[in-house]
């Protein structure tokens, strides 16, 4: 399963990159015979990517041809890829979405839902992947460590849960799609006891699911 | 074992008010459990207990419980093992101390059902049992004396089949000499509700107040949680996750399920029967944040009695029905409130410490346990309503979490990791006779049911 998100932005950046290739290129590049493909040496990609333009100056008719050709060939593999994207996304089931962790956990310190300035922007990005996606709901889980006893801790996750809510509905989600859980320390991700368990398990994890 | 929490505390344990500290019952040379009795003011009908008090200066009951008697027809095995668990019974009971079953050898073998040879190595009181064949059926008599001119105070039977029968013919004989010899009604009958893993679940169980015949209630898969009693015992509220948000549910005897359908909120927790079974007091997140409301099971109205911005948990009712106690982390951290049983006069209990929560009223009506967090671990204390005082009353490894009381108010049951994993523990009041209950699969969450629905059963 390729991850939906990281496979977009390499497409944006392949894209960009070839779009810079193409105008530094200059000419011809939108022709029929540009797309034929040839027998010539096609250079390797990264290399153009990683070439500024300007700098290269003119280039030779030859050079123009490869890469153009170039940018046919990526920009075939690049339609190929992007459609092979929209047909996963909407192939992905939430649970696949939810195990590729399209959406990032948030962690709290020792008895508190305060949300530090790393959640604050964890929350951010999670804020705008749910505007780019408004098909999906979301279950805000709240967690807490193993530490003190059942009833306080389901409150406690409860707090947690809620204070990334009302965050995420103040970046402008709709609040119909956010809706809370509190596991308390019925769900710890790391068991064992410790900082480095106990840190990992006082969180508030971002479940999508169908509306 | 008992550590005291605040400087008052420092007297020792026998200038306690209303208690005292049994010892060793050096005139006798024999090995008596120490136990706390209580003193003249607050006990009994029963003259018999609090002239022992006064009379010995040391003094849980010289109990001599002979071997049971096999009549023909019974099983040496049944006979045997009812004799251990009623032992086992009247010793955990806290009243007693138990001598040698054979008087240490200073009884003839043909002499142990004589109060006369009994009196003559210390003990006050004679249990004779017996165990008889009736057809299928099997008969415990159970016969109390008096060792000092062979009174016989007590003298029931019971019948059931063995060997099903064998652990609950023997605590109803124990909860019968306690009750005789105290004037308070004993434990033995009652049961420890509880959840534990099972799988990635957490499921409702049940067992004997000693460990004994664990039996599954609940099958849902999912995760369940704090399981409370009804005063009759005739049905156990929890919390479960089996719908779309954690609600409250009703499990009866009979094995129906009832949903508290909840009025809203995502997260509806933490039930607790009302003395009077008319209510249930839980907490909700439905006005924001963790509030504490009263449900009424024949109105099916429901009551706001907390508003405040912090978390608001974990009510308990008073035996009385009075007052509910409660977590709240109002002052910052969570500490233990109480609250008249409207919402009004709420006040704060607990001020040694920054993390108390968990609170258990005792069914006497007099203290309060909580857990509270010391030296970076969280042990049992019990607050003293009437001094303010604080005790102690866990030590060791691991955390100690959800105390309840047994019904005689002298037993408590909780979880902990003390030995690794987490398990159900009881200890008594004092500190002392802490018992492992469960093993292997991790428990938690439990509650010791009332005695009523223990005898109806």
């Amino acid at each position: 399963m390729k991850p939906v998100k990281p496979s977009i932005s390499i497409a944006s950046l392949l894209a960009l990159a070839l779009l810079a290739a193409l105008v530094a290129a200059g000419t011809g590049c939108r022709t029929g015979n540009a797309i034929e493909p040839t027998s010539g040496t096609v250079p390797p990609a990264p290399e153009r990517v990683e070439r500024e333009p300007g700098l290269d100056g003119p280039m030779g008719g030859e050079v123009e041809e490869l890469d153009a050709e170039g940018f046919a060939e990526e920009d075939l593999d690049f339609e190929d890829r992007f459609a092979e994207e929209e047909v996963e996304a909407e192939d992905a089931t939430v649970e696949e979405l939810n195990e590729q962790g399209v959406l990032e956990t948030v962690y709290f310190a020792f008895d508190s839902a305060e949300l530090s300035d790393q959640s604050l922007r964890t929350i951010e990005q999670n804020a705008e992947w749910l505007e780019e996606h408004p098909d999906y709901h979301v279950v805000v889980e709240g967690h807490t460590d193993e530490r003190g006893t059942t009833e306080y801790n389901l409150s406690l996750g409860a707090r947690r849960a809620k204070a990334v809510r009302e965050h995420l509905v103040r970046l402008g989600v709709d609040g119909e799609r956010v809706r809370t859980i509190s596991y308390g320390e019925e769900r710890p991700r790391e068991t064992g006891s410790g900082e480095t368990a106990w840190a990992a398990n006082r969180r508030g994890e971002f479940r999508l699911v169908e509306p | 074992m008992v550590a005291m929490r605040n400087e008052q505390m420092t007297t020792t344990s026998s200038d306690r008010p209303n208690r005292r500290w049994a010892g060793i019952a050096a005139a006798t040379a024999l090995v008596v459990v120490a136990a706390m009795l209580p003193a003249l003011g607050q006990t009994t009908e029963r003259d018999e207990v609090t002239g022992v008090i006064r009379g010995a200066g040391a003094s849980a009951l010289a109990l001599a419980v002979p071997p049971t008697e096999a009549g023909s027809g019974v099983r040496l095995t049944h006979a045997a093992e009812i004799g251990q668990i009623l032992r086992s019974d009247l010793e955990y009971s806290g009243w007693f101390g138990l001598l040698d079953p054979q008087g240490e050898g200073r009884i003839a073998a043909g002499q142990l059902d004589d109060p006369q040879e009994w009196r003559r190595v210390g003990a006050q009181y004679l249990v004779l049992t017996r165990l008889s064949a009736a057809g299928n059926r099997s008969r415990l008599n159970v016969r109390v004396l008096e060792t000092s001119g062979g009174t016989v105070l007590m003298d029931k039977t019971w019948g059931g089949s063995l060997p099903d029968d064998i652990r609950r013919l023997a605590h109803a004989a124990s909860d019968a000499v306690v009750e005789d010899l105290t004037g308070r009604p004993g434990i033995a009958q009652t049961f420890i509700a509880f959840v534990s893993r099972r799988g990635e679940a957490k499921e409702v169980y049940l067992m004997d107040y000693d460990g004994a015949r664990v039996r599954r209630l609940t099958s849902t898969d999912t995760i369940n949680l704090s399981p409370a009693w009804s005063p009759d015992s005739s049905e156990l509220a929890f919390l479960s996750y089996k719908g779309r948000t954690p609600s409250i549910y009703l499990l009866s005897r009979t094995g129906e399920v009832t949903t508290l359908r909840p009025r809203g909120g995502e997260l509806n927790a933490a039930p607790d029967f009302s003395p009077d079974a008319s209510k249930l007091a839980f907490s909700s997140d439905r006005d924001g944040n963790s509030e504490i409301y009263t449900y009424d099971l024949a109105s099916d109205r429901e009551t706001r009695l907390t508003r405040h911005a912090a978390i608001d948990t974990a009510p308990v009712w008073s035996p009385s029905g009075r007052e509910i106690a409660f977590t709240s982390d109002r002052s910052g951290t969570p500490q233990i409130y109480i609250m008249s049983a409207d919402g009004s006069n709420v006040r704060r209990l607990t001020y040694e410490g920054r993390y108390n929560e968990s609170a258990a009223w005792s069914p006497d009506g007099n203290r309060i346990a909580f857990v509270s967090r010391i030296s970076g671990r969280f042990e049992i204390v019990i607050h003293d309503l009437g001094t303010g005082r604080e005790t102690v009353i866990t030590s060791g490894p691991g955390n100690k979490e959800n105390p309840r009381w047994a019904p005689d108010a002298r037993h408590l049951v909780f979880s902990s990791n003390r030995d690794g994993r987490y398990a159900i523990y009881t200890i008594r009041d004092d500190g002392t006779q802490l018992r492992r209950l469960t093993r292997g699969t991790p428990s938690f969450t439990p509650d010791w049911s009332p005695i009523s629905g223990a005898r109806a059963r």
